[in-house]
């Protein structure tokens, strides 16, 4: 079956796969959001535990989804996974840090002797939220705004500059994205608690929170996706592979690609309806808003990475040579490599009913601090 | 490959066919272009050599104490025989040593190689300065310590508080 596809669109559709893992993944990240809010939203040890509870039957799906989305990047672009891992190296370092110390800050934070004290751990969650949003952000960003890499013939990468990745979170478009993502992160982290959490006291802050978090995920969104579509990208020429800067690049894609212009308008008008449902009738709404603004983000992100990686555009541009630039052609495993792998993803669809059925059987009643008491194994 | 490359770059196909032709009879060498010495093929004897024979050793042992506990067990007598229930604790970081061993065996025993035949670990590394190493190397090495510590302290009061109905609290 999938032997009988040409190299290209073998490639076509593990950037597709590659796309939605990353943008189920942003979705995900409502787990890293909720950690930043612990201290606005939990006044006391029992709030505090209950949010953290609340997150922590979460975090290891945000985990596995991220390991995933690295994973299926690096077998079906290896050569972007090399240069990025390895030049990039200091982002992804801090990104590894801080993910690191969030998986063993769930699971000692409450154990009596943890060494470092609760509230150390409580800090680790919150450095892992932040951290975690806005330098994964940034470093989507550079797939629009480009990086300082060279590649030669032998396809050996190596990174121009000193500062190895982290002068991305200098630039302002990146930083947009990634403080975009940072607060989205924390508006879809309310509007979880409010569908998981049963407290008064807590819900009652989170919905104050919503409109602060709100605000700035709008204004650093708009500033992003103006800045996109205005700005110059990085065009491939479909004979030649030259690649050259073309003026309006992004919003060009936008428009030769209808498809991808209707996902991405249905998926920011999901995301602002669900908000908006949510601030307005929150009586009744209030528990149904993580899923309008969860599937919008999902939709949103997936266009973003088809804008990046489809029609003739570089989706890892290099601003120190543009014919280094990283294209799903120039970047991918063999056809043989991807044909084994496109069997392997057949299996997608099993694992995704999988964590289906357990966020189900994990959602099926909200939180309580009566609950707390009951449970065996508390975070 | 570089003349194949030019060639396509040229738009000679004709070239870049014969440069194929080329490439496709030496791919099963194509690695050993990196080696300037041929002493540079071997992988570190020593190194594979002791930490093969380590695990074994231990796997070995392992199934000695298993045999010896399974044993005892069967007539009864297991609670009796502190000697054997020392060992069997003594024992537990010897997994993990046998577990590092076979690491230390996979990664030494393959070298020079990241692909067999084809790419030499040394053309495989990053460029990152020394220092850039030696500092995450430092890092991982602080923050593991430090988690080890709390994680040794933390299965300790376990131990002491001991079992609770309904798990551990």
């Amino acid at each position: 079956m999938f032997e009988n596809l040409s190299h290209l669109a073998l490639q076509q559709y593990w950037w597709v796969i590659v796309s939605l893992l990353g943008s189920l993944l942003v979705f995900l990240l409502f787990v890293q959001g909720g950690q930043t809010l612990i201290y606005r939203l939990g006044k006391n040890e029992t709030e505090r535990t209950l949010l953290v509870n609340s997150l922590g039957r979460k975090w290891e799906f945000t985990f596995t989804t991220l390991v995933t989305f690295g994973g299926a990047f690096f077998a079906s672009f290896p050569l972007f996974y090399s240069t990025s891992f390895g030049g990039a190296y200091w982002v992804w370092m801090l990104i590894l840090f801080a993910f690191v110390v969030q998986a063993v800050s769930y699971e000692y934070r409450s154990k009596p002797g943890n060494l470092l004290g609760h509230r150390t751990y409580e800090i680790f969650l919150f450095l892992n939220g932040a951290l975690g949003t806005v330098l994964l952000g940034a470093a989507v960003s550079t797939f629009f705004t480009g990086s300082q890499f060279s590649v030669n013939e032998n396809n050996f990468s190596q990174w121009e500059t000193a500062t190895h990745g982290l002068e991305a979170a200098f630039n302002i478009q990146n930083l947009s994205l990634g403080l975009a993502v940072f607060f989205l992160s924390r508006v879809l982290a309310l509007l979880y608690f409010f569908k998981n959490v049963s407290n008064a006291a807590i819900i009652e802050r989170a919905k104050k929170q919503m409109v602060y978090d709100s605000i700035p995920f709008l204004v650093f969104f708009l500033a992003f996706v103006t800045m996109l579509l205005l700005q110059q990208g990085f065009a491939v020429n479909p004979t030649t592979g030259m690649v050259s800067m073309e003026p309006y690049k992004y919003l060009h894609n936008l428009i030769q690609m209808p498809v991808v212009a209707g996902i991405f308008i249905l998926g920011v008008l999901m995301v602002l309806l669900g908000i908006i449902r949510t601030v307005t009738c929150f009586k009744t709404c209030s528990d149904k808003g993580i899923w309008l603004t969860g599937i919008g983000t999902v939709l949103t992100v997936f266009s973003l990475f088809m804008l990046a990686g489809f029609n003739n555009t570089a989706f890892y541009p290099s601003t120190f040579n543009l014919q280094n630039s990283l294209t799903i052609q120039n970047s991918s495993s063999s056809h043989y490599t991807l044909t084994a792998m496109s069997y392997v993803s057949l299996f997608v669809p099993i694992v995704l009913a999988y964590i289906a059925y357990t966020w189900r059987a994990i959602n099926k009643t909200k939180m309580t601090t009566e609950e707390l008491n009951d449970e065996g194994h508390i975070y | 490959m570089k003349n194949f490359k030019s060639a396509k770059r040229a738009g000679n196909n004709l070239a870049a066919d014969s440069a194929m032709v080329v490439l496709n009879e030496n791919f099963k060498y194509f690695g050993y272009g990196y080696f300037d010495n041929v002493h540079d093929a071997i992988p570190p004897i020593k190194a594979t050599f002791y930490s093969f024979r380590i695990m074994v050793g231990l796997g070995m042992w392992f199934i000695l104490l298993f045999i010896v506990m399974l044993t005892i067990l069967l007539r009864k007598g297991l609670d009796k025989k502190r000697w054997l229930l020392y060992a069997g604790v003594l024992s537990i970081p010897l997994a993990y040593l046998a577990s590092e061993m076979g690491w230390l065996v996979a990664e030494f025993g393959r070298q020079p190689w990241v692909i067999q035949d084809l790419m030499p670990t040394s053309a495989a590394v990053s460029h990152l300065t020394t220092g850039s190493v030696q500092l995450t190397f430092a890092l991982f090495a602080i923050t593991f310590t430090i988690l080890l510590i709390a994680d040794i302290k933390i299965l300790s009061k376990q131990i002491k508080l001991g079992f609770k109905e309904g798990g551990a609290k």
